[in-house]
């Protein structure tokens, strides 16, 4: 499957003022906005350091020699840019309805928009390569151009993000829609990692209480299989539903990954406030 | 009564490819795409693994179809009637019939009933299965009251369906329906004994109450004697012989008309027909392991008080041993056998001659028990009227206080309540080969359908 997506700019703009969080330190050689665990010059105090031969004199804090009669250089903590890793489930099921991939989309670009205005460098994930952004005006270009296509395997093409230098913060943007099986063998191989991880679960409303009495026949969107369907089996897709959505997060507590489910009937800006409320956006 | 054919049955089958059509083809035009398959698919399977009784319930309606359309067929059933057709049934009813009549008339309007299989026991006789109503009904009409051995209590009844009893006796069994015909009045008398020397014969008769009788006694020769015989409880009556006897009867002998003669000899003539065959046979019993009766073979001129000697030339060899199944007669008086080649000195002194077949004398040899028969018995064994005359030379060969008289019970009778040990069920309806052929292959294509397609779970 093929869709053109309609980016919602207006988003972008709105999210002008907000920066993503972070709970783990690490970062790039290259000069940003996020304080990391390098010391240096930077404009956040770090520690004190003996003085020896060679450090700046601007660095010696003079306050303290007075006191102690005893040289002490001044270290900040660097800032550096991050690396975002932002993967958009692209397979079949993400594809159920526009809405639902149009929205994934959106909520991928946000992100991206965010990590951008920090400098950070954004990998977007969508397919079997990584593509790499810098800048704004790159991720304005990519989106303008892009076109979604349906690429099967979601998890097992994240495997690639593991190659990449510096991993500081990976967005899972997906429905989930794997059994837990599978996923848990997922999450086991990224926890090992010393990246943050936080899965986004979009859904729209007829995934959470579809309409089988009108619909009779239902066909699986990447398999092709196909079932009759009725009322009475209504209850049981929705208890596995529920037992699905309960086992995911309980996963991801197990694995360190946050977990946030975005429902179909919120808009973006709804759900980029319950992001700031979960403290992943400020 | 029949509203279904079995052959409906096949619809059955149809009526499933049709249902799975429409659920299977018309549906599948338009199954809508949906992401969520994977919770239907696990949902299905987890259902399937824990409620088993669910799949059986889904089993129920199919069956239930396949049983109401068979459940018409069952009501053809089969039957097993028990015909009482011993000396007894020969007494009068009040109307005057004879009470066998009334039964035969009653069994017979249960043949004009709906069935498919009926067997039909006479108590004096061997069972027969029918499918063909007028077959089953010729059978009930060509029964006749006989003597037996067998009774009703002592018969062995095997039955196939419903089991119905007609009797003139009460019944007390576990799984019959019972139709009893009372006789009237059974004063009687009849036979109980005849000694017969060759020369003088004495007849013992009873009677349960005083009864004139006259006793007849017809010789071979076509002459008859009649004797007065006023009875009070019994009688014993001794008459000297002018000819060998060939029948002693009962004139007015009570109020059972079929145990008023007794046939003994017939040697003048060999066409007798099978009744009367038959009610020798059953009118004394004779025990064959005890007595034996050694034939001469045919082709040897035997006269009496002659020495003979039978020897074997050739390849033959002096056989005289007789084995008849189908007369239930084993005559293994122990064999005369003359080896090949060799021969052996007999003296046929004191022979008499019992009987002639055409112009040639049976001659009889009590020291041998053996009897020379004037023609091949081993071509002539099966002829019926041979069957007759071998059975009625038995019977003038052996003295008749040899035999014993069965048929005192059955013409005096007094206990008139019989139980019956019968393997019946109880059970009347019975599957046809080809509604049952129907019936399974509509059960395994209704579980096959629910299993393969299980259209309550959403299959197909």
């Amino acid at each position: 499957m093929r869709v053109k997506v309609n980016t919602d700019f207006g988003l972008l703009v709105r999210l002008k003022q907000k920066k993503l969080v972070f709970r783990k330190k690490r970062a790039s050689y290259q000069l940003g906005f996020h304080s990391s665990f390098y010391k240096g010059r930077g404009l956040e105090f770090a520690e004190y350091k003996e003085y020896s031969p060679g450090d700046p004199i601007k660095f010696v804090d003079w306050r303290v020699y007075a006191k102690t009669e005893r040289l002490y250089s001044r270290l900040f903590s660097e800032e550096r840019r991050v690396t975002i890793g932002i993967a958009l489930d692209l397979t079949g099921s993400m594809f159920f309805r526009l809405s639902k991939i149009t929205n994934a989309w959106n909520l991928a670009v946000g992100l991206a928009y965010l990590a951008c205005l920090n400098r950070d460098k954004v990998v977007f994930f969508l397919g079997n390569r990584p593509i790499i952004l810098d800048s704004i005006d790159q991720l304005i270009n990519f989106t303008k151009t892009i076109e979604l296509v349906e690429t099967p395997n979601f998890f097992s093409n994240l495997n690639s993000y593991n190659s990449l230098k510096y991993p500081s913060l990976l967005y899972l943007i997906s429905d989930f829609f794997e059994p837990i099986e599978k996923l848990e063998g997922f999450f086991n191989l990224f926890g090992k990692k010393q990246f943050e991880t936080v899965a986004l679960q979009t859904l729209i409303s007829e995934e959470i209480r579809p309409n089988f009495e009108k619909w009779g026949a239902i066909k699986d969107i990447e398999s092709g299989e196909e079932k009759p369907v009725n009322r009475s089996m209504l209850d049981l897709y929705i208890n596995n539903f529920n037992k699905h959505t309960v086992q995911l997060s309980s996963l991801c507590a197990r694995r360190g990954v946050r977990f946030v489910r975005f429902f179909g009937n919120t808009t973006l800006d709804e759900f980029f406030k319950i992001l700031i409320s979960q403290n992943l956006v400020r | 009564m029949i509203f279904l054919s079995p052959y409906l049955l096949s619809l059955i089958p149809v009526l499933m490819v049709i249902y799975y059509l429409i659920y299977h083809v018309f549906r599948k035009q338009n199954p809508i795409k949906f992401s969520g398959f994977l919770f239907i698919s696990s949902a299905q399977s987890k259902k399937t693994k824990s409620i088993p009784l669910k799949a059986i319930f889904d089993l129920i309606p199919p069956l239930l179809v396949i049983f109401a359309m068979a459940n018409p067929q069952i009501v053809k059933v089969s039957y097993t009637l028990v015909i009482d057709n011993s000396l007894s049934t020969g007494f009068l009813t009040e109307d005057g019939d004879i009470v066998f009549d009334k039964i035969k008339e009653k069994a017979i309007s249960f043949i004009n009933g709906q069935f498919s299989r009926i067997r039909i026991i006479p108590v004096c006789g061997q069972s027969v299965d029918f499918s063909d109503q007028q077959e089953a009904k010729q059978f009930i009409r060509d029964l006749s009251v006989k003597y037996c051995q067998d009774n009703l209590s002592s018969k062995e009844v095997y039955s196939v369906g419903k089991l119905f009893i007609l009797s003139d006796k009460n019944i007390i069994c576990n799984h019959c329906d019972f139709y009893r015909v009372t006789p009237s009045d059974l004063t009687n008398s009849a036979v109980s004994k005849i000694d017969f020397d060759g020369s003088n014969i004495l007849v013992d008769i009873m009677c349960n109450k005083s009864i004139k009788d006259t006793l007849k006694i017809e010789y071979i020769d076509g002459t008859s004697e009649d004797l007065a015989v006023p009875c009070e409880n019994s009688i014993r009556i001794e008459k000297s012989l002018r000819n060998i006897p060939k029948k002693v009867s009962l004139l007015d002998g009570g109020k059972n008309k079929y145990d008023d003669f007794v046939i003994l000899n017939d040697f003048g003539s060999l066409n007798y027909d099978n009744s009367n065959f038959d009610f020798l046979k059953k009118a004394y019993s004779f025990d064959p392991t005890n007595y034996g009766l050694a034939i001469l073979e045919y082709g040897d001129t035997i006269l009496p008080n002659t020495i003979h000697y039978v020897k074997s030339d050739t390849n033959k060899e002096g056989n005289f041993f007789i084995f008849e199944p189908a007369l239930k007669i084993f005559i293994e008086k122990e064999p005369l056998k003359v080896i090949t080649g060799s021969e052996k000195e007999l003296t046929f002194s004191n022979g008499i001659t019992i009987g002639k077949v055409n112009d040639y004398d049976a001659i009889f040899f009590p020291n041998f028990n053996s009897v020379y028969l004037p023609f091949d018995l081993s071509l002539s064994v099966s002829d019926s009227s041979v069957k007759v005359f071998l059975l009625n030379l038995i019977s003038w060969l052996y003295p008749s206080e040899r035999f014993r008289g069965f048929y005192v019970d059955e013409s005096f009778p007094s206990n008139y309540t019989v139980k019956i040990n019968d393997t019946n069920d109880g059970f009347s309806g019975e599957l046809s080969s080809v509604y049952a052929a129907f019936l399974y292959a509509g059960l395994i294509g209704a579980i096959i359908f629910i299993v393969l397609f299980n259209p309550w779970r959403g299959g197909f």
